[in-house]
């Protein structure tokens, strides 16, 4: 089996158990989850040092618990306390779980200059990480983000990555009729970095940006996403950003994922 | 404080893993440090928001960052990312402000810092120093370095001096600056303690004064020296609500509820007009006559 091909099935099963999780759960935010299992997983093979990899996008925690236990990290009898009292598993990516989650997301624009911070100082240690942020494009109307753009493009931090979950919608409405983040691949180039723009469901296109050469510059991959990727009732309708699937609907979506 | 803190910024540097990051602030104050230890001063540009997170950051690969602003802007503005990548993860981050009070009040409303001591103090695992002048800024750096907790350092601004009775070794809690013959008591925290000296002075009060130097938690000392009191007089360049006149209420209903408070503290709603600190400290309720008043009613106390 090739790489990608393993990366396909063990996203294929995340998807699967992310849903049976979100139903048990009645939990939020499905469709955010669905949208990134293919960069969660990617970045999960990528990474080397669990605690490099920050996971900003923090209300997609179902999805990166689903991808955790797809890559054999967390344990399918823990991924099933998710949304039950007493369980490690917040409704967002929380140090407390452990499973190599080193910093706490869930209130938005926190995970890059957390990033940038493991960034400069493990240079200035002189053992410099490779640092993977994972982003919501919802997210990027946060002033943070702007603020450590400049800075990790004034640092010239080549070890810092950020990949851009981008599906289009925000919480209440498309991100174009919210606040427009177009041209967004511009913007980036201004602030002094490199951009690479992939489809976010190709583990190989994912996986070649993720090995990109470091030309001094720190690096963002746009990743063009659907929101609720893999389950047609759900692609790009933002209902699936709040509402749990009652039962009816999680047998038709693990129906579609058999063939998907 | 500002200068202290800069030279013993610069004399623990070699013995701790500091970095320094400022939020542009602090023109010509870090020179030495700077050619001493370059790499190890970091201007992060005026983005104290993203500057707090970064500090997270550089604590997890085992740097202890100083995030260093004046006023408000690295308490308040940055609130947010100190409780949730700071004071709950218990990193080990020290946030420095200078200009305790109404320092730069003559900067105008944005420049007070009277609400930042019962904001800070919300936050768990959170230690907050408030040292009254450059001798005990020099020993509550010391201690925030060698203590692994997430620490806010409160320091005036320059040209302070010390109180008179620091010790010279080791941060402590609080400093007894007047030892009086009578059981009530006189406390105070940062550089208003200089003004309580003359106030104490002016009415020839026989009353102690203690000088809180570490304000939250509050130490097993502080709670036995304040549970001992039958009176004591609270004098703080905050508002009255959630700093030291509210630690020491919570203290004494949760014990003996017998010691008796009084707040000479201040109101933000007398402060709409211009003036250097000492000004605004007369006019917002901080005025010598007010601090002599409740010096009164301490004596009253026999």
């Amino acid at each position: 089996m090739s790489v990608t091909e393993n990366q396909e099935k063990k996203a294929l099963l995340a998807r699967r158990t992310l849903i049976e999780a979100v139903y048990r759960a009645k939990a939020a935010h499905l469709g955010s989850s669905l949208s990134c299992i293919e960069i969660f997983i990617s970045s999960l093979d990528f990474t080397n040092e669990p605690d490099s990899l920050i996971i900003s996008k923090g209300h997609a925690a179902a999805g990166f618990y689903a991808s955790l236990h797809a890559n054999g990290v967390l344990p399918e009898e823990v991924l099933r306390t998710y949304g039950q009292n007493g369980s490690v598993l917040f409704g967002h990516v929380s140090k407390e779980s452990g499973y190599g989650i080193q910093f706490s997301t869930g209130s938005l624009g926190h995970g890059l200059p957390f990033g940038l911070g493991l960034a400069v100082g493990s240079g200035l240690m002189g053992k410099t990480r490779n640092v993977l942020v994972v982003m919501s494009d919802g997210e990027l109307n946060e002033g943070t983000t702007w603020e450590s753009a400049l800075l990790a493009s004034h640092h010239g931090l080549s070890n810092l990555t950020v990949i851009v979950d981008r599906n289009g919608i925000q919480s209440i409405g498309r991100t174009e009729d919210t606040v427009a983040l177009e041209p967004l691949k511009d913007k980036w180039l201004a602030f002094g970095w490199k951009v690479i723009e992939v489809d976010g469901h190709s583990f190989g296109q994912l996986n070649d940006a993720l090995n990109h050469a470091d030309d001094g510059r720190p690096t963002v991959i746009l990743a063009q996403t659907t929101k609720g990727k893999g389950v047609s009732f759900m692609e790009d309708n933002n209902i699936w950003h709040y509402k749990p699937p009652n039962e009816g609907e999680m047998r038709l979506a693990l129906a579609e994922l058999e063939v998907y | 404080m500002r200068d202290a803190f800069a030279k013993s910024l610069r004399e623990t540097a070699p013995r701790y893993k500091s970095i320094l990051v400022t939020g542009d602030l602090g023109y010509g104050v870090f020179d030495e440090f700077r050619a001493e230890f370059g790499s190890r001063f970091l201007n992060a540009g005026i983005t104290e928001q993203s500057l707090t997170s970064m500090a997270a950051g550089l604590s997890d690969v085992g740097w202890i960052p100083i995030i260093y602003s004046i006023a408000n802007f690295p308490t308040l503005r940055n609130f947010e990312q100190i409780r949730n990548d700071i004071a709950y993860p218990n990193r080990h981050v020290i946030v420095c402000s200078v200009g305790a009070g109404l320092a730069y009040g003559a900067l105008g409303t944005s420049h007070f810092a009277i609400e930042d001591i019962g904001a800070l103090r919300t936050l768990p695992n959170m230690r907050i120093l408030s040292p009254s002048g450059p001798m005990a800024t020099k020993l509550a750096l010391e201690d925030a370095l060698a203590n692994p907790s997430p620490t806010y350092l409160r320091l005036g601004k320059n040209g302070e001096v010390d109180l008179g009775t620091e010790p010279s070794s080791k941060h402590t809690a609080f400093q007894l600056v007047t030892e009086g013959s009578k059981v009530g008591a006189v406390m105070s925290t940062g550089s208003i303690g200089l003004r309580v000296i003359r106030a104490m002075e002016n009415v020839a009060s026989s009353a102690s004064f203690y000088s809180i130097e570490e304000l939250w938690p509050p130490s097993d000392e502080l709670t036995e020296l304040v549970l001992s009191q039958k009176r004591i007089l609270v004098v703080e360049e905050h508002v009255k609500q959630t700093g030291l006149f509210s630690i020491l209420s919570e203290l004494i209903q949760s014990y003996n509820g017998r010691t008796q408070l009084r707040s000479i503290a201040v109101d933000p709603l007398r402060l709409v007009v211009a003036g250097s600190q000492e000004y605004l400290r007369d006019i917002s309720g901080l005025g010598d006559d007010a601090i002599c008043d409740g010096i009164g009613w301490l004596e009253e106390a026999d």
